[in-house]
Order: structure tokens, then C-alpha cells, then sequence
């Protein structure tokens, strides 16, 4: 376990320095802020008041220095701290990850059940040619057809941006609609396979001897079989929404984590688009560490001590 | 009486006729390999030929045939099938040349990607220890990272180059090859015949590509058709904001991203580019469905 925590420790500082790196490649904000006419005694200024003219190691050095104490820095666009600017756009991410999750996981494992029960009926064969369909979308696309059937033709609902208030039902029902088919169609498939994987098995058969019910049967015996993968895969989906489900926040200008890390590398806001991307790694690498933790809990083949579970 | 056929050409034509009539039995017995051969099959002779086929040259501007609706609907033309865009280019056109765009792209990613990611994974497979650990490390930080946003912000920071977007695509797809091909190396090092190519002294080069190496092509070659339909995927998000393939190279994503503008009078200038990409991707995806069935059903639940 301890392990584990300890490892997550090189990979999250890799990722940071990647980007940090990757972020001094190229074009001095001085220049991109002040403009190419600005004179040296403001650049001068500008850089010592962000710390840009100290060397890039100790740059690097300050910036992990100040993360461990909780302190990303100061956001260049909007002049406020980035912990702020980054709480202050994690809602609304948070909520459609959630809610796309949940609806996902719920409906997908409905569908694989019956499928997988009644194999081969006209419902296992639509359920299967949409799953494949689904998946093969490209999802701003998808999205973009939604809105066309939505907004456009129906005019029902809006075609972007989050309303009044935190969030309002009508503006999160497109968002969601694009995000959810993905992830319910491969919980639909994953779930069915592990049901027809033993529906012929014995213990199945002597569990139906025994006179359980049918759904008895499904639910305390088969399903269990689709627990594994499925965790390990809702456990990956809601870190990669958190972490910004990217293209769909930009195409419904839904400012959450994805928009505020598409906005601020257009903007080379650099303290904003290195706090969100150390933010999210650990997000990720939280994420995988607690799907270690259920999983251990569900299967006992499955120790944390040994090696990489996998 | 039977006449010998002696003819080298005619003997060459029977074994060329004997291993394709193998090779499609092979395949026929699964039905998605089928269907992801016929599209996947298609496409690329659509884009090997394509403007010798398509209606008009794809950068053909008619400012007379602005957003043209298709041929079916009032006010389309039969010589534009699929309509025009906001600048009275030929849809189809334009389609089928950016078909040849996304497969040269998702070619040379997915044999850079492979490239690295198999060697690495052999190599972490094969010696452990300092190696593997470093090796491993390194997929760590690739498999926590957030990769659409470092592929926008590499785009954005470097310059949005054809070379840099064939290199964010490699860099984030050369850690699944290294993770599949780590740990069946792993498992293909316990067998016996590695042990004795070991004990007649052989060179762990030899070993590694004489005899590993053909035992990991399988889960590798299901895994670079799934692969390959992300890579497509991610080109177009990418190009539909404004960071991939750049005009006047057309591409999928940005032709969807153009028709944006006009949902609300031209619906086809979405909609067609979208259902191309979908045709491909799904494909693609069939291939490596049925590809998985025939080389190795037991990876089902590893890819």
C-alpha cells in the first residue's frame, strides 16, 4: 500500500516537469503579455514579479516547494491565486463527471444484464450494434448532432454556456447526453461478457437447483463476474471526465477543468495550466490507488503487496 | 491423360490463389474481421485513388455553389452528391481526399508508436531490473498525465506543425505497446525453449528478436487496430480545434469544425464529415475485433 503511494511520488513530479519544461520551450510571456514593443525595465519587472528570472532549475524547484505547501502561484490572466481559479471551475466538471458516470453505470448495467440473460433476442443484438455505433463516434461530433436535433430543429434546449447559478438541469442535459453513451456502452458490453462467461458454469447451475430465483441467479452470481473490469473502467472514466473532458467543455463552452486548461495554454496562463495538470495527475493516480483498494476488497486474489495489480 | 503444368508463372499464380483462398477461409470465420476488412478495405482504395474519382479537386472554391444542399434535396445539384461548404467546395470531394489524410497520419503514428513502444517493452520484459524499472517509471508518468492537455498545449507551445502532431500522437500511444509487450515477454521468457537458447549462448539480441519478438506480434498487431481507431479519433478532435492539420489540408475534424458555423442553415456540412469518420473508425474497430477472435481469443479481457 505504502508502496504504491511512493510510487505515485516519481510519476506525479515527471508529469509537472514535462510540462513545465515543455511550457519555457518556447515564447517569453513577458513578451506575450507586455507585447513586443514593452521596454526592458517593465519586462525586468514583470519577470521578478512572477519569478521568471531566476534559472529554470530553481524555477522548477520553488514551483514543487510551494505545490507540497498547497501553493500553485498566481494566475498571469486573472491575477488571483491558481488554487482559486482551479476551485472555482472544478464544480461544474465534478457534476458532469458524476452525473454521466452514475447514468452510464446504471442504464449500461441494466442493458448487459438483460442482454447477457437473453442472449441473442432482438434486444442483445440492437444494445450490441449501438454499443459498437457509440463507440466509434467521434464524441464532439456526437455532441455537435445533438445539438442539431436539440437546439436547432426541436429548439428544446440551449446550445452552449451553463445558465445562471452553479448549474441548471436545462444546459447539463446535452453536455451529459455527449459524455454518457461512451462509457454505458462499454460497461453494457463488459457486463454482458461477464455474464455469458458464466452463465454455463456449475456453481450457476446448482445455484438454480438450489431453487434461487432468477434474479437471485443474476444479481448474487453471475453479475459478480463483471465487477472486476467494471470498477477498474468506471474508476478510469470518472478520472478522465475530472481531468477535463476537454473537446465537449470547449464545444459547449462548459467552463469547468478541460475549458480553464484549453483557455489557459491559448493564453500561456503557465501557473494556471501547471496547476491544472499536477492537480489532475494526482486526481488520476488517487483514482487508480482507490480502484487497487475495492478491488483487494472484492476479490481476495488480489493483494496489494504483491507487484502491480493488474 | 493429365498435362503437367510445368509454367513457373502458372505454378506461382496457383500458390499466389492458394495462400489468398487461405487466407480468406482464415478470415471468414469471424464475421466482424469480415466487415472491418470490407470498410477498412474500401477506404484505403477510395483514398489511394480518390482524386482521380472524386467529382471535383477537393480545393476547388465555387462561390456561386455556396452551401449547397445534397443532390436529393430541393436546390442540390447532382455534380456536388453531398452538397458544398460556406465556400462552395465539393463535400464529397473533400471527404475522400481527407480520408487519405487521416489513414497517412494514423499509418506513420501507429508504426512510430509501435516502434518505440514494442522495443522498450521488450527490452523492460526481457533484462528487468535498472531497465525495466526505468522503463516503467516513464510509462508511469505517460499513463498519468493528461493527455488531451498535453497535446493541446504541445500543439499550442510548439506550433501546430506536421511533424508535431504525428509526434503528440506517437508519444501518447507508444505506452500501451510497451505495457501489452512487457508482460508477454515476461511470460514468454519462462518457456523452455528460451531457456535453451539461453544455455547454447545465444546473444540476448538474437533471443530477443529471433524468438520473442514472433511470439508478441500477435497481441501487438490486435492492439495497434485499437490503437489506431483513438489516434483517429484524437487527429480529428484535434484538428476540429484548431490544432491539428491546418488548411488547405483538409481533414475530418476540420471540416466539422467549419460546418460549426452554419448548424443552423446547413446541417449536411457536420453531418457527412462525422459519419465518414464513423465509418472508418468502426472499421477499424471490427478489424481488431475479429483480428482478436482469430490470433488470440484469450486476450479479450487484456485488450
Amino acid at each position: 500500500m505504502i508502496r504504491r503511494l511512493l510510487q505515485a511520488i516519481p510519476a506525479i513530479v515527471g508529469v509537472t516537469l514535462v510540462v513545465f519544461l515543455l511550457i519555457h520551450a518556447t515564447g517569453d510571456p513577458a513578451l506575450i503579455f507586455l507585447g513586443h514593443d514593452a521596454t526592458p525595465e517593465r519586462i525586468a519587472l514583470f519577470n521578478k514579479a512572477y519569478g521568471l528570472d531566476k534559472p529554470l532549475y530553481v524555477q522548477y524547484g520553488l514551483f514543487l516547494f510551494h505545490v507540497i505547501q498547497g501553493d500553485f502561484g498566481t494566475s498571469i490572466i486573472q491575477g488571483r491565486p491558481v488554487i482559486e481559479v482551479i476551485l472555482n471551475y472544478l464544480p461544474r466538471t465534478v457534476i458532469l463527471a458524476l452525473v454521466s458516470t452514475t447514468i452510464g453505470l446504471l442504464v449500461g448495467m441494466t442493458a448487459g444484464i438483460i442482454a447477457g440473460w437473453k442472449r441473442n433476442s432482438i434486444f442483445d443484438y440492437l444494445l450490441m450494434l449501438g454499443s459498437v455505433l457509440g463507440q466509434s463516434a467521434a464524441q464532439f461530433w456526437l455532441g455537435l448532432m445533438l445539438m442539431l436535433v436539440f437546439a436547432v430543429k426541436l429548439g428544446w434546449l440551449p446550445t452552449s454556456g451553463t445558465g445562471s447559478g452553479l448549474v441548471s438541469i436545462k444546459y447539463l442535459i446535452l453536455p451529459v447526453l455527449t459524455l454518457t453513451p461512451w462509457f454505458l456502452a462499454l460497461t453494457a458490453r463488459l457486463v454482458r461478457s461477464g455474464m455469458l462467461e458464466v452463465m454455463r458454469q456449475d456453481y450457476i447451475r446448482t445455484a438454480y437447483a438450489k431453487g434461487l430465483s432468477q434474479w437471485l441467479v443474476i444479481t448474487r452470481h453471475a453479475f459478480r463476474n463483471a465487477l472486476i473490469p467494471l470498477v477498474t473502467m468506471t474508476g478510469l472514466n470518472l478520472a478522465v471526465l475530472v481531468g477535463g473532458a476537454v473537446i465537449v467543455e470547449i464545444l459547449f463552452a462548459w467552463p469547468g477543468i478541460g475549458f480553464l486548461a484549453y483557455m489557459s495554454v491559448l493564453h500561456r496562463d503557465y501557473p494556471v495550466v501547471l496547476g491544472v495538470v499536477t492537480m489532475v495527475a494526482v486526481v488520476f493516480i488517487t483514482v487508480n490507488i482507490l480502484v487497487d483498494i475495492i478491488l483487494a476488497y472484492i476479490d481476495p486474489r488480489i493483494r496489494l503487496t504483491g507487484g502491480k495489480a493488474q | 491423360m493429365t498435362i503437367a503444368i510445368r509454367l513457373p508463372v502458372v505454378q506461382m499464380a496457383f500458390t499466389v490463389w492458394r495462400r489468398v483462398r487461405y487466407a480468406l477461409w482464415w478470415m471468414s470465420r469471424s464475421k466482424a474481421a469480415i466487415t472491418g476488412s470490407i470498410i477498412v478495405g474500401t477506404v484505403v482504395i477510395v483514398a489511394v485513388i480518390g482524386p482521380s474519382i472524386s467529382p471535383h479537386p477537393y480545393q476547388e472554391i465555387n462561390l456561386s455553389m455556396r452551401i449547397l444542399p445534397p443532390f436529393w434535396m430541393e436546390g442540390g445539384s447532382v455534380h456536388y452528391p453531398l452538397g458544398t461548404d460556406d465556400l462552395g467546395r465539393c463535400l464529397l470531394s473533400r471527404i475522400i481526399y481527407s480520408f487519405r489524410v487521416a489513414l497517412i497520419i494514423g499509418g506513420v503514428v501507429t508504426v512510430l508508436a509501435a516502434t518505440v513502444g514494442v522495443l522498450l517493452g521488450l527490452i523492460a520484459g526481457y533484462f528487468g531490473g535498472i531497465a525495466d524499472a526505468i522503463i516503467m517509471r516513464l510509462v508511469d508518468v505517460m499513463w498519468s498525465f493528461p493527455y488531451v492537455i498535453l497535446a493541446i498545449a504541445v500543439m499550442a507551445i510548439l506550433g501546430t506543425t506536421f511533424p508535431n502532431l504525428i509526434l503528440v500522437l506517437a508519444v501518447g500511444n507508444w505506452v500501451s505497446y510497451a505495457r501489452v509487450v512487457r508482460s508477454q515477454t515476461l511470460s514468454v521468457k519462462q518457456q523452455e525453449f528460451i531457456t535453451a537458447a539461453v544455455s547454447v549462448g545465444m546473444r540476448p539480441s538474437r533471443i530477443i528478436f529471433r524468438h520473442i519478438l514472433p511470439n508478441v506480434m500477435a497481441p501487438v498487431l490486435v492492439l495497434s487496430s485499437f490503437l489506431l481507431a483513438g489516434i483517429l479519433l484524437m487527429e480529428a478532435s484535434l484538428s476540429f480545434v484548431g490544432l491539428g492539420v491546418q488548411p488547405p489540408t483538409p481533414s475530418l475534424g476540420q471540416m466539422i469544425s467549419s460546418g460549426r458555423s452554419f448548424i443552423y442553415n446547413a446541417w449536411w456540412i457536420v453531418t457527412f464529415p462525422g459519419l465518414a469518420l464513423m465509418l472508418l473508425v468502426l472499421g477499424v474497430n471490427q478489424l481488431g475485433d475479429g483480428l482478436r477472435d482469430l490470433l488470440d481469443p484469450r486476450l479479450k479481457g487484456v485488450l
